[in-house]
């Protein structure tokens, strides 16, 4: 498991890192063509540009020594084609690259997506969406970044130092060693306070978010805030994190204040030698004033790669440390899946539920959460489960549908255990409700179906009235279409559970867990509720969990569940003559239900 | 981060018009005034830096000229000399003004965000209920940042590459007259370039923007709801749903690079254009010797250096834009008027406080909302109707406990709002202690009011800043009592640091119950002679809920308490209960003399109580 709050960059791992370079490796592969195109054009780039110094100089000894034997026209023309080219394939470089650092993105971001849906609840229970969310952006770009500007500065950074000092010596060695003594250090400058502005921009982003919240939390809880008629000092807290804010900015800008113009001196410092030592040499007639102009702009080209190599190493220790993270999820195995044992005999589900003796353990827990479960629910049966909070009810649920996988041949779907059912049939045969509903920000419709394929509308309208939640829905501004969540129509918690619903029965499955799903309404409405369903659900197989005991008196049998443990199991008649625990929980409910009020 | 981005990319879609507005550029300005001294100072170094760094084209030539051709070994000694003078001028210079203009965009920021939660701070209540707070969020965090950033270094490179281009186009006419007018015969095609190229690009990225943050939405909700995904066997829609989003945006990216690429490689083109002809055209005359041949090297050398201002000054076109709706948005937020003001000359409330209230036939009606607001079931229903509250009188005497009861938007929230003055009322009354509210200050009189509401919020910070809210006269014994008297402190004392525990933001770690528990400590301890309480109704377990029930009864004990009630049952113990129905008081009596009136109060037991 990597996925864990906790985790920090420095804490990836050897495998991990070895996981991220296959990954990277393998995306590359897949754009290969881009890469060898790209590189290609970059090297043709490279050769242009530092021919076109060469250019010049011709141009200028030719007027100022061979008085104008090489027609000028030639020399312009020379030039302006090499710009042309040069032109063309620093535009096709960009393409190539950039192009396919995307598709190294898009292809990365995909094959994390598919194997965060094969992830299990369980590492859902512990990874937390921020996280996450942080590597499948924030590390992806880093990483993108990495395989495209890293990549392409790496390899121009060594064309340009393979071709300028040559070209440089070609003019006059000892000038260019000259020259180049002061560059030297440049790389190693460029990379430390690389890594200084690095660790002062995180400090910088996390007290931006400091901040953030500062100002989210007098905002989101003015209310309280103005109640306790305590705004001095909450704006007191916000103004010592203003204020932090600012100085952790200096901090960071007093590093760029330096880095940039440093570069600018040493650069300077090179240029002065060749003035006063390339000078000197031309007066001795070592070299021509072509040579020394063309030796000024070589000098100005070199500064940049110059540069890069310190960037090229900070792009590659961010893109590897993102990698080793995004490896890190991607090394999570889907615990839950179809495997050697699953029988993929196709077989139409009747509905039969067994459990036998099935004891089950939240992973890490000490306490089981299920104990010693015997029961069967015939196909067809109404059963409901009660119990009070933390009895195992939902666990229960869970385990059939494999959120969580319960011991080999204890639970039992028409006599074959879950874990030997393939995963997407048997949640397609059961339609699970459970006790959080989740929207997507998309339109009614679109939620129901879920992308189920061939719903006709009808049979959406159809679902959604029998969630008792049509009527509702057409009175949206755009009906089935109007697109709900986050931006969308805001559905109370009642109306949000009654969609859940009818997602599930729009699928009309065998089995139906109704998990304590109707607890945003009064009792009398999820009674209306579930009696409305009743004719959708007639031939199915229904388990319903709640807390409610009026709502489901009518079902063919109640089992209680106490501490993970069936204390009662029977008709609602039954049970409350024997006088037990649930005629006990009964007469608790009536009496309160009485008092209370919607 | 990722829900911010969301809003921020929403604010961008608006982005677009509006590059400058002289209304709010005059307002910017007046941020500048208090540091005239530092931005004189700033822009002398500006231009002092783009002269040092002009001027070495034209050394180049004199080296060339003069001490090569014209044979002076000394003068080449100077030159070099100057050279690395100039650069190391150059440097204090670069260094100063960073330093300068960095200084003054964070200090105006953190003046821009101090006057920002100012305001904030003095905003009614009313205010932040039609405020998302996460657009009130991006105005003090995204949008004053545009505005500093404009400050730091948009105005500064504008003015910087403006003088760059002026000193290039001034040595190139001094130079030579003939070469100069050649140099800027490329210059319209590479400013028509830019300004097209440029606009696509902008366009272009804001399109990957805003398919980015799509598809970010998109992977947060999944990973938020992939139980439901799984358990409904969704996983292969949902994909195609995710991979359409992520093609999406690969395209609109792959747009931005093909734009990008087509801007870089026509300026490089053009520049390549200029200089062969330069070069041809001005050999020539060198040839002729109308020309020395070092003129020539410094014009090719400005002419190179012209283009690059250029392509800066476009690139900052968007930095602009951003600030300039930023500066839009937050202005707006600073004018927004404050609908509930303190009187000029306030009343003071009688000490020792007595806890009366009253209610003097008291009509209120919504304000028109300035912007259509989300539909929900509330709203309309309101909008249906006219007065959210109609002629409704009452008085709670000093100690009386009174409960309120009503459908949801009968009008229950609203007298809280009332009473604590979020809004005013639209005629008739609140009086407590006999004094109008309207007259008393707003924090006197919500110190008087202890508002505990359902949806609980909890603070990052301790457990101990959580009950004491900054209040300094309630220490850790006093918080620690309060927590008692609740029930809440075994639970606290069983944290790893007990009242000393971190809570997150929002308290996640936290039960319902136990938030809640934690807010009735805090409403205790603050100890306030009236208690108004939205009574927690979500479907919590019994255990909790009875603890709940005890911590009711503690807190309201003795004191003028107004409990909205969600359960009857709750109301047992109260000395009168008020019935609110569509905003009028229709009834009010104790419990058992309201059900023998057999009204609306026995309607809503029986239709509930039915089985």
């Amino acid at each position: 498991m990597s996925a864990s709050p906790a985790e920090t960059q420095a804490s990836t791992t050897a495998a991990e890192r070895r996981v991220g370079r296959a990954l990277l490796l393998r995306h590359m592969r897949r754009n290969g063509r881009a890469f060898l195109l790209g590189s290609l054009s970059l090297i043709l780039v490279n050769l242009a540009d530092v021919s076109l110094p060469l250019v010049l100089k011709l141009a200028i000894d030719d007027v100022v020594l061979l008085g104008g034997w090489l027609p000028l026209v030639w020399i312009a023309g020379a030039y302006m084609g090499l710009s042309a080219l040069l032109a063309t394939y620093r535009y096709l470089w960009r393409r190539y690259f950039f192009g396919a650092s995307h598709r190294i993105a898009n292809g990365m971001r995909a094959e994390l997506f598919a194997h965060l849906e094969r992830l299990p609840p369980r590492f859902y229970d512990h990874a937390r969406t921020g996280d996450l969310m942080s590597r499948a952006t924030n590390d992806l770009e880093a990483v993108r970044w990495f395989s495209s500007l890293g990549l392409l500065l790496g390899l121009d950074t060594c064309m340009y130092l393979l071709l300028i000092p040559p070209a440089m010596v070609s003019l006059s060695g000892s000038l260019t060693a000259w020259a180049l003594l002061p560059l030297v250090p440049m790389p190693w400058i460029v990379y430390r306070l690389g890594r200084v502005i690095h660790a002062r921009y995180r400090r910088v982003q996390a007290s931006f978010g400091e901040l953030s919240s500062a100002v989210e939390e007098f905002c989101g809880g003015i209310r309280v805030i103005k109640g306790f008629a305590q705004e001095p000092h909450f704006l007191e807290r916000f103004r010592e994190r203003n204020l932090a804010y600012r100085d952790e900015n200096m901090r960071l800008q007093l590093v760029h204040g330096v880095l940039q113009p440093s570069m600018s001196v040493l650069m300077g410092l090179a240029t002065a030698i060749v003035f006063v030592k390339g000078g000197h040499m031309a007066l001795a007639g070592a070299i021509s004033v072509g040579d020394f102009v063309a030796f000024q702009v070589l000098l100005l080209k070199l500064g940049w790669p110059m540069r890069a190599i310190g960037f090229v190493v900070n792009l590659y220790q961010r893109g590897t440390a993102s990698l080793a993270r995004i490896a890190g999820v991607l090394a999570t195995p889907a615990e839950i899946a179809d495997g050697a044992d699953t029988d993929h005999a196709p077989a139409r589900v009747e509905g039969h539920i067994e459990v036998r003796d099935l004891t089950f353990r939240y992973p890490g827990a000490d306490t089981p959460a299920l104990e010693h479960i015997a029961l069967e629910i015939p196909p067809g049966a109404t059963v409901a489960v009660v119990g009070p909070v933390g009895a195992g009810k939902s666990t229960l649920l869970e385990l059939l549908v494999r959120l969580y996988d319960p011991p080999p041949e204890t639970l039992l779907l028409d006599g074959r255990c879950v874990r030997r059912w393939p995963i997407a049939r048997l949640r397609r045969a059961i339609g699970y409700v459970p006790q959080e509903t989740f929207l997507f920000a998309d339109t009614v419709e679109a939620n129901v179906t879920l992308g189920l394929e061939g719903v006709g509308r009808e049979t959406v309208r159809e679902a959604l009235a029998r969630a008792q939640l049509l009527d509702e829905i057409e009175q949206l501004p755009d009906g089935l279409d109007t697109v709900i969540g986050e931006r969308g129509v805001d559905l109370s918690g009642g109306q949000r559970q009654r969609l859940a619903i009818a997602r599930a029965i729009v699928r009309r499955p065998a089995v139906l867990l109704l998990d304590d799903c109707l607890s945003a309404v009064d009792a009398e409405t999820e009674a209306a509720i579930l009696e409305g369903l009743r004719e959708a659900i007639a031939d199915c197989t229904a388990v319903l969990a709640t807390h409610r005991l009026q709502v489901v008196r009518n079902a063919d049998a109640i089992v209680v569940l106490e501490h993970g443990r069936v204390v009662e199991h029977g008709r609602h008649e039954q049970l409350l003559a024997r006088g037990g625990v649930y005629a006990g929980m009964w007469r608790r409910q009536q009496l309160e239900h009485e008092l209370e009020i919607g | 981060m990722a829900r911010r981005d969301d809003t921020t990319s929403h604010d961008d879609d608006r982005i677009g018009q509006a590059v400058f507005d002289a209304e709010i550029a005059r307002r910017l300005a007046r941020y500048l005034r208090p540091h005239r001294r530092l931005v004189l100072v700033a822009a002398l170094a500006t231009l002092l830096l783009a002269c040092a760094q002009g001027l070495s084209p034209y050394l180049l030539g004199l080296a060339v000229d003069r001490g090569i051709v014209g044979r002076d070994g000394t003068l080449l000694w100077w030159l070099g000399g100057s050279v690395l003078g100039l650069e190391l001028l150059a440097f204090g210079l670069a260094f100063a003004q960073l330093w300068l203009l960095q200084w003054l965009g964070q200090h105006i920021m953190v003046a821009l965000r101090a006057e920002l939660m100012d305001k904030l701070a003095a905003q009614s209540l009313s205010f932040f209920q039609r405020q998302p707070v996460g657009r009130l969020v991006t105005r003090v965090t995204n949008d004053v940042g545009a505005i500093a950033e404009l400050f730091s270094t948009g105005l500064v490179t504008v003015v910087g590459d403006l003088l760059a281009i002026a000193i290039a186009v001034g040595f190139l006419l001094w130079l030579d007259l003939r070469l100069a007018l050649l140099t800027f015969a490329v210059l319209p095609v590479i400013v028509a370039a830019t300004w097209i190229l440029k606009g696509r690009i902008r366009t272009a990225f804001r399109a990957v923007r805003r398919r980015l943050a799509r598809l970010n939405a998109l992977l947060a909700e999944t990973i938020g709801g992939m139980r439901v995904v799984q358990a409904l066997s969704a996983e292969l829609p949902v994909f195609d749903r995710f991979a359409e989003r992520n093609d999406e945006h690969l395209h609109a990216a792959l747009g931005a690079v093909h734009h990008n690429a087509l801007y870089a490689s026509s300026v490089t083109a053009l520049t390549g254009l200029a200089v062969g002809v330069l070069l041809g055209y001005g050999g020539e005359r060198v040839l002729a010797a109308e020309l020395q041949v070092g003129v020539l090297v410094a014009v090719v050398t400005y002419a190179q250096r012209l283009y690059l201002p250029i392509r800066d000054i476009a690139e900052k076109y968007t930095l602009f834009q951003s600030a300039m709706a930023g500066a839009e948005r937050v202005f707006g937020v600073l004018d927004a008027p404050i609908e509930v003001r303190d009187p000029p000359t306030p009343r003071a409330l009688p000490e020792p406080p007595r806890g009366e209230i009253e209610f003097d036939h008291v009509s209120f009606r919504y304000p028109p909302r300035g912007r259509p607001e989300r539909g929900t079931e509330q709203g309309s229903e309101r909008a249906r109707r006219v007065y959210a509250i109609e002629d409704v009188s009452f008085r709670v005497a000093p100690g009386e406990r009174i409960g309120i009861v009503g459908h949801t938007g009968a009008g229950k929230s609203t007298l809280i709002h009332l009473l604590a003055r979020s809004y005013d009322v639209t005629a008739g009354a609140v009086r407590v202690d006999g004094i109008d509210v309207r007259e008393l200050p707003q924090r006197a009189l919500r110190r008087r009011i202890g508002v505990v509401y359902q949806d609980v919020f909890i603070f990052s910070g301790t457990v101990l800043d959580n009950i004491r809210m900054g209040t300094a006269s309630i220490d850790r014994a006093a918080a620690e009592r309060a927590a008692r008297a609740v029930g809440a402190h075994p639970w606290i004392e069983a944290l790893p640091q007990g009242y000393d525990t971190p809570l997150p933001e929002r308290g996640a770690t936290l039960s319902v119950g136990q938030k809640q528990l934690l807010s009735f400590a805090r409403a205790l301890a603050h100890d306030p002679p009236i208690l108004v309480l939205d009574e927690a109704t979500a479907s919590i377990d019994p255990e909790t809920e009875a603890a709940l029930q005890r911590a009711i009864e503690r807190l309201t004990a003795g004191r003028s308490s107004i409990v909205i009630a969600h359960r009857l049952a709750t109301l047992r113990h109260v000395d009168r209960i008020l019935v609110l129905h569509e905003g009028r008081l229709v009834e009010e009596g104790g419990w058992d003399e309201l059900l023998e009136r057999r009204g609306r109060f026995y309607t809503l037991h029986r239709l509930h109580g039915r089985g």
